[in-house]
């Protein structure tokens, strides 16, 4: 494989579509670019758009930044395949299950546009010298950097500080020109088409390159949690926005969404660590450099200055040490980011808490096995005693444990969730998307150094709180299926704990 | 074939990188902006040979040369290679012989 040139970006999205058609459509883009190019992204999922949350990614909006379509496209293919052939997604170190899988497809919408700007990139991959460092579209009057043309405090000589330091220009030579007005380049109108089009889009990435960088909203200045009225749409802040390390203006974002966003890149900068041990920073992207214009700020803007929009936590990602990396190396980031992208679509799903474990656990019929002792969970980076009324863990057996909603272990007040307002709860709650970080196991803890403990199987159910319906994640041990001579004994002399893994529980 | 240059840039101090960045409108999109290390300031540029002469020249004409420090390297061979690997063709084309379905990279594994 190479460098996919403009052609086949726009084929194998077609491709695509047309070989996974009972989960994935192609989407025509009503613009055509300057030079009659017309694009295409692809819409992944099983339910129509309006039933689930959808997430847009966005690729190749800059010229030179070669490898975002390639991103693109093998992560779409991956994907899909993995789906339709039932089988689990492994990028170097980091392996997701089939389930995992599933679930981003029959629960989420994935809108992937790889090539926002193609006549910008097909002019940097067939100039050489300093075109092929082309960054902007090619409208003939003057190239535009599309990331600086979205309708996000657009006119920046007069929104910013005359000392700030936007990377943005006025003179249609640079290569920050933020073009003659908000919106008017056809490329940047194409994804401001899906935003309205799927208005269930919460989600946003736009994948650049480079710096190994994971980004953030705002761009304009440092972030603010405790003045709501210090914002992007108060005039009185105009002559002031833009400097680092002052008070005089800092953007505002509320602590929640601040939580959820540095979350959701730290998901993301752990799974790329996953695969190969790259180390990418997560930071606001203000840190980079103050912008004006870009998509980040835009998708996540609307729903301050629209009435009736989404919210959508928007996100930068900046792979590579450069622009152009070799292939063999450019090979390598697209397994980096993808395996991020996977992550980011599962975190998406499962945002909210923990709201309800169910753990089953089957005991293995073995002669000389006891039940004497605590039996624990350990989930999110704690753990749960499986304690409940009545006898449990009789040889042969099957006991169901509910954590959360529907309890049924004793002292939920500390053994629980903070879900029933009927107690007072001391138990804090477990974010969904820290399940799959910290590791999950059933722990035996013997009374008395003779206890032994056999154990035949183990399925822990867990869910969120904020998807309605209900969506949740299984987990279980791969060495035990049921049968009952892979049995695993707990007990001093042979060892304490079984791991769990994400995957559909064996019948 | 004119000569590109990947231009990094040091200085102690983060005003001058920002104001020759600035006067020269320099192209630092997406490098990573101006980074800092040991309380020294550096950013990476690309420029044309035409653009890295007149900022030689601009940092001479100021008085900069000790202040500003410029690590000049010619990748105009570098990005000739890379232009190599840009696919030919159409390789997902689909003909009334052939369906070429594109595969991810990431490996598919059996459960």
């Amino acid at each position: 494989m190479a460098y996919l040139n403009v052609q086949a970006v726009e084929s194998a999205l077609i491709s695509l579509a047309s070989a996974y058609s009972s989960v994935c459509g192609l989407i025509t883009l009503p613009l055509q670019t300057h030079e009659g190019r017309t694009c295409h992204a692809l819409r992944i999922g099983k339910k129509p758009k309006t039933e689930c949350d959808n997430i847009l990614i966005i690729g190749g909006v800059h010229a030179r930044e070669w490898g975002s379509c390639e991103i693109c496209i093998s992560f779409a293919a991956d994907l899909l395949e993995a789906y339709v052939t039932n089988t689990e997604l492994q990028y170097g170190g980091k392996i997701f299950s089939n389930n995992e899988i599933r679930t981003i497809i029959e629960n989420l919408n994935v809108i992937i546009f790889p090539d926002v700007n193609p006549d910008g990139r097909n002019f940097s991959q067939t100039h050489t010298g300093p075109d092929q460092l082309w960054r902007k579209n090619r409208n003939p009057t003057a190239g535009v950097d599309i990331n600086r043309n979205y309708d996000f405090l657009w006119d920046f000589p007069n929104l910013f500080s005359p000392l700030a330091f936007p990377v943005v220009s006025t003179n249609p030579t640079s290569e920050v020109y933020h073009g003659p007005s908000p919106f008017s380049e056809p490329e940047t109108r194409n994804v401001l088409w899906l935003l309205d089009e799927f208005p269930r889009i919460r989600w946003f990435i736009d994948i650049h390159s480079y710096s190994q960088l994971l980004l953030y909203n705002w761009g304009d200045d440092q972030n603010q949690s405790t003045d709501p009225s210090m914002n992007f749409r108060n005039n009185s802040f105009n002559s002031v926005r833009g400097i680092r390390n002052d008070t005089a203006y800092m953007e505002f974002i509320s602590a929640c969404d601040l939580t959820t966003v540095v979350s959701q890149a730290n998901q993301m900068k752990n799974s790329i660590n996953s695969v190969r041990g790259k180390n990418y920073i997560v930071e606001q992207s203000f840190d980079l450099y103050a912008t004006s214009g870009t998509s980040m700020d835009y998708a996540y803007s609307r729903h301050f200055t629209i009435a009736g929009k989404e919210k959508i936590f928007a996100f930068t990602i900046e792979w590579g040490a450069q622009f152009q990396p070799p292939w063999v190396e450019m090979e390598q980031i697209i397994l980096d980011i993808s395996s991020s992208l996977v992550t980011f679509c599962l975190q998406a799903q499962f945002e909210g808490n923990v709201d309800r474990i169910i753990v089953k656990i089957q005991t293995g019929d073995k002669s000389g096995a006891s039940t004497n002792g605590m039996v624990y969970l350990g989930i999110g980076g704690r753990e749960f005693r499986l304690n409940k009324s009545g006898n449990q863990f009789q040889r042969g057996t099957e006991d169901a444990f509910t954590i959360g909603v529907g309890s049924n272990v004793l002292k939920p007040d500390k053994n629980g969730l903070p879900l029933n307002p009927s107690f007072l709860n001391d138990s804090p709650e477990i974010p969904f998307n820290t399940v799959s970080v910290y590791p999950m196991y059933i722990r035996f803890e013997p009374s008395n150094s003779n206890d032994k403990w056999n154990v035949d199987r183990v399925c822990v159910n867990v869910t969120s709180n904020f998807c309605v319906p209900p969506v949740g994640l299984d987990f279980h041990s791969d060495i035990l299926n049921g049968l009952n001579d892979d049995n695993i004994w707990l007990e001093k002399d042979s060892g304490l704990f079984i791991g769990l893994r994400s995957g559909v529980c064996p019948s | 074939m004119e000569k590109v240059f990947k231009i990094k840039a040091h200085s102690d101090n983060l005003e001058l990188l920002q104001n020759l960045v600035r006067e020269l409108d320099l192209d630092i999109g997406c490098t990573g902006g101006i980074t800092v290390e040991k309380e020294r300031f550096s950013v990476d540029i690309y420029a044309s040979e035409k653009e890295a002469t007149i900022l030689e020249k601009k940092i001479v004409e100021k008085g900069l040369s000790k202040k500003i420090i410029l690590d000049i390297t010619d990748i105009t061979d570098y990005l000739s290679d890379r232009l190599k690997e840009v696919g030919t063709g159409d390789r997902y084309k689909e003909d009334k012989e052939a369906k070429v379905i594109p595969r991810g990279l990431g490996t598919k594994v059996k459960q």
